[in-house]
């Protein structure tokens, strides 16, 4: 059995299962997983037939390799076979599986069509995977070394899915290993000797249910804080120093933001940075979004914009479309802190004036305000029409002429008619459409999630067909507000109203008289046009996270979210997946000192509880010094005399002796022990005569008549304390003073007392 | 009790330095996976590190040896006793004793937690190679958690020890070593000792020698009294042991000092069961004589089990030491190396006529020229005065050196 190994074999095989679990959401359908897990069964069979059969690690791998290949040869290529043998079928459908996986997982956003070609690799890599981990922490007993082929496999799921793993696939494999690091020290310490020594008069006892015992606890600790405390511990929003570096080498703006023009409905959403990109004062009460850019063309899942040609009007704003009839109001908006980049400038609703140097802005061809250069502060004056609701029923857009703003997506094109019957039927005005199309988006039958769900349609083999990714968020009805805004645009193009993405920055949080803006206030959001009003913003996502919608955008307020403070997080605006060659909006500039500030006075908000109670256990350990210089105070306060004072000053220095490991025997007389703590403590010669006095004065106030004379040794011993303590390392020292014998039996004796007093 | 050595095994360092980059680099990247497996690390590092005792065991050990005596080769087993007197239950450990690797492997075994003031016991066995006084422990001890994270190491000091006795070669001699050329008889001096321990006073009767009144005796009491002597006579047999360090060749459990302590052990026994009242004169410089004498076969074989070669000096006292007992004859066996000329006359005027006297002289197989003349000019000077002798080099097998020393005796005759 100790050969074979069994336990450690079955715990191998499960940490692998575990570590494959994660990739769960990255291949779908999941019938990858059974074919996996029944292979690494195998290797871990394999694993203890081979130890039976050879005591040569190489032998043992080898046979388990052998053995793994065969079983995936038998599992997944048995069509190629000739009677169990590999064809040159074979060897074709091997090599041509490699491009064709490496072809699926960079085309494909996640989760991955788990077809034949998909799960062969995945197996291979998986059998190779547990063959190395059994033989590192089975065969060759270095489960430590074997966490390092798991940890590969888990951060490799771990930086394919976008919002991190659930801490629910960390507990399988993170349980498997450290039980396997358990169990081999377990059987080596019992291994050590052959013989166990026995208590006296008693029989031997197997140690290891003990120390796995304890072993179990200890394990449990580490997961419950492996578990816990990521989610306490600030981090780097992802990617922050990755693209910090990565953008010196474009040679390009160093300092700055950008939010990515372009939007991949698919994506999962990565980015929840909390760095700021903006910080700006207003005079409007209840500042709108701040819009950077607008995205109108709509092909294979991503938004783009028109082009990135800029004109120079000289300073011209363009005009707003408002008529005068529709009532608007004009606040300012004081921007002093931006750090989006070139060209792209945050403005609020239509800018009317902006304070910097007319060369320095441009316009682009949706009328959009960009600039060039630096503008780290501007002010800028701008309006906010409010239509009425009969104004807005009024202004009939159908008709227009932007066919860049009417075009539809084809592929989604069905689906969304079909829905939008009967959503919004077409007998209706376009304001009373887009009212019902808002609401029935912001209705509970849609879930708010920043992952995707996976696809739900499969054709006949039960291979998922993967939907386009608008048809997909119709569907499953789970999205964030790329998603949400997605579907209003087209669905509003459908009855012919045109509309685009707009995408920039929710209002932030209010500190004060000052708005921050972080990246993880990036939002997108619908605009429809309407004649003689202009661009009406809406807002399908629903509640929390977008605060309510505008007044304008509601019909009769059948469905709005609970009113929500824009403090709350909010949605991104980008995405990005993995091989997403554009990032998020992320800032490569060092956060200012006020910021970090701010991110600390947020973090300790966000985690009073762990923070209070580390605060606790900290207060609790430094006051124990302090407990034990009270008890010893009090002590000599108590003594009735000067005999009753040595002893107590005697007992002190014993057990601050203690603390740095100087111990005199047990039931040595004072003599002996003033000769043991000689040696052990190292004393020199004015602390041993310090010493000598202590003793003989705690000799005559035991041994003399009453009344003898008894000079005052706490000189003495504060001197054979320190001399002994300056023998001995830093860190003994420093445990000694912050846990010191006095002060942890101070500690015992009002548990006692509280004990007896709560009998 | 020593300083316990660093905490962390290599094991545990690799853990700490990859927590560390895993719990940085994660929250850098903002990759709370990746954090999440450094605090894994991290915590079990941590968690193993603070429960790991900070202080060593404090144990008491006590070692009792079965038999405490024993020859080469033979088995004793040792129980060693854990005593706890530390202030705390102690953690599992595990333990090794540290033994002279000429007592074979060192012993290790898992010591369980022992209990506050509580006993443990281990037993291990012990197969000695080699003769002398072979010290038992320190016991070294770590304690170590499951998973491999920490291990302090600590000594806990207290030794014993076992007496492992020279090897006896069983010898067979040729003729009596008593008898000479005519019979027992012949030889009164060799027959006859009464050493001075050996006198008890009884009254004269008729045809007592009157060579062996005791005057003193008859004066106190009034009437002859004699000297007993119808005691039955013992023989007495006198080896002496040449222990200087110069002569000898040969390091370790095949050094020619080690032969010569067999062959005195076995010298010794042989003569004892031959009923030989058997002295061993060995160099002491623990003593003022600077020689020391044993009587009894179990002081000898201590005595022989402890001896270590000394400085060149040595010999001398026991050359002289040995008139004392050879003055009235009997049988000499002398283990020496080569002596110079004043040593040798002294050492060949022990031999009393009439009496067997065997000199084995070590003369190194290779080495110095010098002391290869010195042995042969020893032993041409012993043979020369009626001394049985051979010259050995440390290598023969006891049994035969002996038997052709003896086979061929003949008192006064070289071989």
């Amino acid at each position: 059995m100790t050969r074979l190994r069994v336990v450690p074999a079955a715990l191998a095989a499960g940490a692998t299962i575990g570590v494959a679990l994660p990739f769960l959401p990255l291949f779908q359908p999941n019938s990858w997983l059974r074919v996996t897990v029944l292979l690494v069964l195998i290797v871990g069979v394999a694993g203890v037939g081979m130890r039976r059969v050879s005591r040569s690690a190489a032998i043992v791998v080898a046979g388990q390799l052998v053995i793994g290949l065969v079983a995936i040869l038998l599992l997944l290529l048995r069509s190629t076979l000739w009677y169990a043998l590999p064809t040159v079928d074979t060897v074709t459908t091997v090599t041509a599986a490699v491009p064709a996986f490496v072809r699926s997982v960079t085309e494909q956003a996640a989760p991955v069509a788990a077809t034949a070609p998909v799960i062969l690799v995945l197996a291979v890599v998986f059998v190779l995977l547990a063959v190395s981990v059994d033989a590192l922490a089975v065969t060759k007993r270095m489960p430590g070394a074997a966490g390092i082929p798991l940890l590969t496999a888990y951060v490799a799921a771990a930086s394919n899915s976008t919002e991190g793993l659930a801490f629910t696939y960390f507990l399988i494999p993170a349980a498997a290993w450290v039980a396997l690091l358990a169990h081999e020290g377990t059987s080596r310490l019992v291994r050590w000797g052959a013989v166990i020594a026995r208590p006296r008069g008693g029989q031997v006892r197997n140690p290891a249910p003990g120390i796995l015992t304890w072993a179990r606890g200890v394990a449990l600790i580490a997961i419950a804080a492996a578990v816990v405390l990521p989610g306490v511990l600030p981090h780097l929003p992802p990617r922050f120093i990755a693209d910090g570096l990565a953008r010196g080498d474009r040679g390009g703006n160093g300092v700055g933001s950008s939010l990515q023009d372009t939007l991949a409905v698919a994506q999962h959403l990565g980015d929840r940075s909390t760095q700021p990109v903006l910080r700006y004062e207003t005079d409007d009460p209840n500042p709108p979004p701040m819009r950077v850019d607008v995205l109108n063309q709509y092909s294979d899942g991503v938004w783009r914009p028109t082009s990135g040609q800029l004109f120079d009007t000289g300073g011209e704003l363009p005009a707003t479309d408002a008529s005068e009839a529709i009532a608007r109001r004009t606040p300012t908006t004081r921007v002093t802190d931006n750090r989006m980049a070139a060209p792209q400038l945050p403005l609020p609703g239509t800018p009317l004036t902006i304070d910097v140097a007319a060369d320095r802005l441009r316009v682009d061809a949706n009328g959009m305000v960009k600039r060039v250069g630096e503008m780290d502060s501007y002010a800028v004056n701008y309006e906010l029409v409010e239509p009425s609701q009969a104004q807005l029923r009024a202004a009939d857009p159908r008709g227009s002429d932007r066919a860049d703003d009417l075009a539809i997506d084809a592929m989604s094109a069905d689906y969304v008619s079909a829905i939008l019957d009967q959503v919004a039927p077409a007998d209706l005005d376009a304001a009373e459409q887009a009212w019902r199309i808002q609401a029935w988006l912001r209705s509970a039958r849609f879930t708010y999630s920043l992952d995707l769900a996976t696809p739900v349609a499969f054709d006949d083999t039960g291979r998922a067909v993967p939907l386009d990714p608008l048809s997909q968020f119709l569907a499953t009805r789970r999205g964030y507000c790329v998603q949400f805004a997605t579907a209003m645009v087209m669905m509003a193009r459908h009855r012919g109203i045109p509309a685009r993405v707009a995408i920039g920055f929710l209002p932030g949080t209010l500190n004060g008289r000052e708005w921050t803006v972080r990246s993880a206030d990036a939002h997108a959001w619908p605009e429809l046009y309407f004649p003689s009003i202009g661009w009406v913003r809406f807002e399908p996502t629903p509640g929390t996270h977008t605060g309510q919608a505008p007044g304008w955008t509601i019909d009769a307020a059948p469905t709005t979210g609970p009113s929500a403070t824009t403090s709350a997080p909010s949605t991104s605006a980008t995405a990005e997946a993995s091989d997403s060659a554009a990032p998020a909006p992320t800032t490569s500039e060092e956060p200012g000192l006020a910021g970090v500030i701010a991110d600390v006075g947020g973090w300790l908000r966000a985690t009073w509880i762990p923070s209070t109670t580390i605060l606790l256990v900290a207060i609790s350990v430094l006051i124990t010094p302090l407990l034990g210089s009270i008890r010893r105070r009090r002590a000599l306060r108590r003594a009735r005399d000067d005999a009753e004072r040595t002893e107590v000053l005697w007992q002190s220095l014993l057990d601050r002796l203690d603390d740095i490991e100087v111990r005199a025997g047990p039931g040595e007389t004072p003599r002996q022990a003033r000769d043991t703590l000689t040696r052990s403590a190292y004393l020199d010669g004015a602390s041993t005569a310090a010493l000598d006095t202590v003793v003989a004065t705690l000799e005559r106030a035991r041994y003399a008549a009453p009344g003898a004379d008894l000079p005052d040794v706490t000189a003495d011993s504060e001197l054979v304390a320190k001399t002994a303590r300056s023998r001995r390392r830093l860190t003994m020292r420093i445990r000694a003073w912050l846990w010191p014998l006095e002060g942890r039996r101070a500690w015992g004796e009002m548990w006692k007392s509280v004990d007896r007093r709560g009998r | 009790m020593a300083r316990r050595s660093g905490l962390l095994t290599q094991r545990g360092s690799a853990f700490l330095a990859s927590g560390v980059v895993l719990l940085v680099a994660g929250m850098a990247l903002g990759q709370r996976d990746l954090t999440r497996i450094g605090i894994l690390v991290l915590a079990l590092l941590l968690v193993c590190r603070t429960l790991a005792r900070t202080g060593a065991p404090v144990l008491e050990v006590a070692r009792v040896a079965t038999p405490a005596r024993m020859g080469v080769d033979e088995t004793a087993r040792i129980s060693l006793s854990l005593h706890n007197v530390g202030q705390r239950r102690t953690a599992l450990a595990v333990g090794e004793e540290i033994l002279d690797p000429s007592l074979g492997d060192r012993p290790r075994f898992t010591i369980p937690p022992i209990g506050l003031g509580q006993f443990s016991e281990v037993e291990y066995s012990v197969r000695p190679h080699v003769r002398g006084a072979h010290p038992l422990g320190p016991l070294r001890v770590w304690t170590r958690d499951p998973f491999g994270i920490t291990s302090a190491a600590s000594i806990v000091e207290g030794t014993g020890s076992i007496l492992v006795t020279p090897r006896i070669h069983p010898l067979t001699t040729g003729r009596a070593l008593g008898r000479g050329v005519g019979t027992e008889g012949s030889i009164p001096h060799q027959v006859a000792l009464h050493g001075e321990d050996d006198q008890s006073i009884r009254g004269y009767r008729e045809g007592d020698d009157l060579r062996r009144i005791h005057w003193p005796a008859t004066a106190r009491m009034g009437e002859l009294m004699v000297r007993q002597e119808d005691r039955p006579a013992r023989r007495r047999a006198v080896i002496l042991l040449d222990a200087r360090e110069s002569g000898h060749s040969g390091h370790g459990a095949t050094s020619s000092f080690e032969w010569f302590v067999t062959m005195a052990a076995s010298v010794m026994a042989h003569t004892a069961d031959l009923g030989y009242a058997v002295h061993l004169l060995t160099p002491d410089l623990t003593n003022d004589a600077g020689v020391r004498n044993d009587e009894s076969v179990d002081a000898m074989l201590e005595t022989l089990a402890r001896i270590r070669t000394g400085p060149d000096d040595g010999f001398r006292a026991v050359l002289h030491a040995a008139h004392g007992f050879t003055g009235s004859g009997g049988l000499l066996v002398a283990l020496t190396t080569g002596l110079d000329d004043g040593a040798t006359r002294a050492l060949s005027s022990l031999r009393q006529h009439g009496s067997t006297a065997i000199g084995m002289v070590h003369a190194p197989r290779r080495g110095e020229e010098s002391s290869a003349r010195l042995a042969g000019r020893t032993i041409a000077t012993l043979g020369s005065a009626g001394w049985l002798t051979a010259e050995v080099s440390g290598f023969e097998p006891p049994a035969r050196v002996w038997s052709e020393l003896t086979g061929a005796s003949l008192v006064g005759v070289q071989r």
